[in-house]
């Protein structure tokens, strides 16, 4: 009964933390347009929050690389359950043009586990909002 | 008093500017470059996308049938694939909602159906695209004194068995032909 309070008053707010891991910040840019007036997901209860501590959902965007695996890590262990992962574009799901690059330190869904994919590139803040819709239709 | 403030609120009020996009589904504009997908009726297996791709994201395996799989976790929708496909058989559509839960699910691809070695009967060639070479080849035919069902017999050796079947001389002369 408390359970599924819980995920009803959840799927309303889906906080989320934007982690841009690296490439060429197309994808931030459509995340940020997401929050804009013009998409405007805070109607659906999606907030950006700047720390891990406060989020449910890590929207993971770029490659991941050498340097920012172990942080992602960390971010990780810091945000409280229950926690989603999200790969936004297709460099955070399989690398896209980075895939041989020196600096590419393989898929997210290798570091990480991941909840759902969201391919383009990038992708329309549009796709955002479905994808996260799917999400939580999912939990 | 601010007139064209009150003016644009009352006008935002009534038509106001955030999308209703997942209530109206939303069209993208012209132009725009959502996921590709292929038409199984117009391939023909030649796999000349999967060599232009630039993040290789098209890649194709031979089995009983040749498979090409389009991985959307790393397409860069840049277009390349349309712009070679010598049968118009994949193009970019407007679909933007490719969100999965599951990394498998991000794909799309198309079966083509194989050619049997007339000798070994081991599948060697996708059959669309023998069939539309010799589409190409027919009215020409005349001029190197074959006919159609010679050509099919003397082409559809797979590379192994054309080495060993007692065929080899005349496909040689029928080559050396060609090249003359």
């Amino acid at each position: 009964m408390l359970k599924n309070l819980l995920s009803f008053a959840r799927k309303k707010s889906p906080w989320v933390m934007h982690l841009p891991c690296g490439g060429c910040n197309g994808c931030d840019i459509e995340v940020v347009a997401a929050l804009t007036p013009k998409y405007d997901v805070e109607r659906f209860g999606v907030l950006q929050k700047g720390t891990p501590r406060h989020a449910d959902v890590l929207l993971v965007t770029g490659i991941i690389t050498h340097q920012i695996k172990d942080r992602l890590k960390r971010i990780y262990e810091l945000t409280p359950e229950p926690k989603h992962v999200v790969a936004y574009g297709s460099c955070a799901i399989d690398g896209d043009i980075f895939q041989k690059a020196y600096g590419f330190a393989g898929p997210l869904d290798k570091v990480l586990p991941v909840s759902a994919y969201i391919p383009g590139c990038p992708p329309r803040p549009e796709a955002l909002i479905d994808g996260l819709s799917k999400l939580l239709n999912k939990s | 008093m601010k007139k064209h403030i009150i003016t644009e609120a009352l006008k935002s009020m009534i038509n106001p500017s955030t999308t209703k996009y997942p209530k109206k589904p939303f069209k993208p504009p012209e132009g725009h470059r959502g996921a590709a997908e292929y038409d199984s009726d117009k391939c023909v297996g030649c796999g000349a996308c999967s060599q232009v791709c630039p993040p290789e994201a098209i890649t194709f395996t031979d089995t009983e049938k040749r498979h090409i799989k389009l991985n959307y976790g790393l397409c860069s929708f840049c277009g390349r694939c349309e712009e070679i496909c010598p049968w118009e058989a994949i193009h970019l559509t407007d679909k933007f909602e490719l969100a999965v839960l599951r990394h498998e699910d991000a794909e799309t691809g198309v079966d083509v159906s194989f050619l049997e070695c007339s000798e070994c009967k081991k599948p060697f060639f996708p059959s669309p695209q023998m069939e539309a070479s010799i589409e190409k080849v027919r009215d020409t035919l005349s001029k190197y004194e074959i006919s159609e069902n010679e050509l099919i017999s003397l082409i559809s050796i797979c590379p192994t068995c054309s080495f060993t079947v007692d065929k080899m001389p005349e496909r040689r002369m029928f080559m050396r032909k060609l090249v003359e």
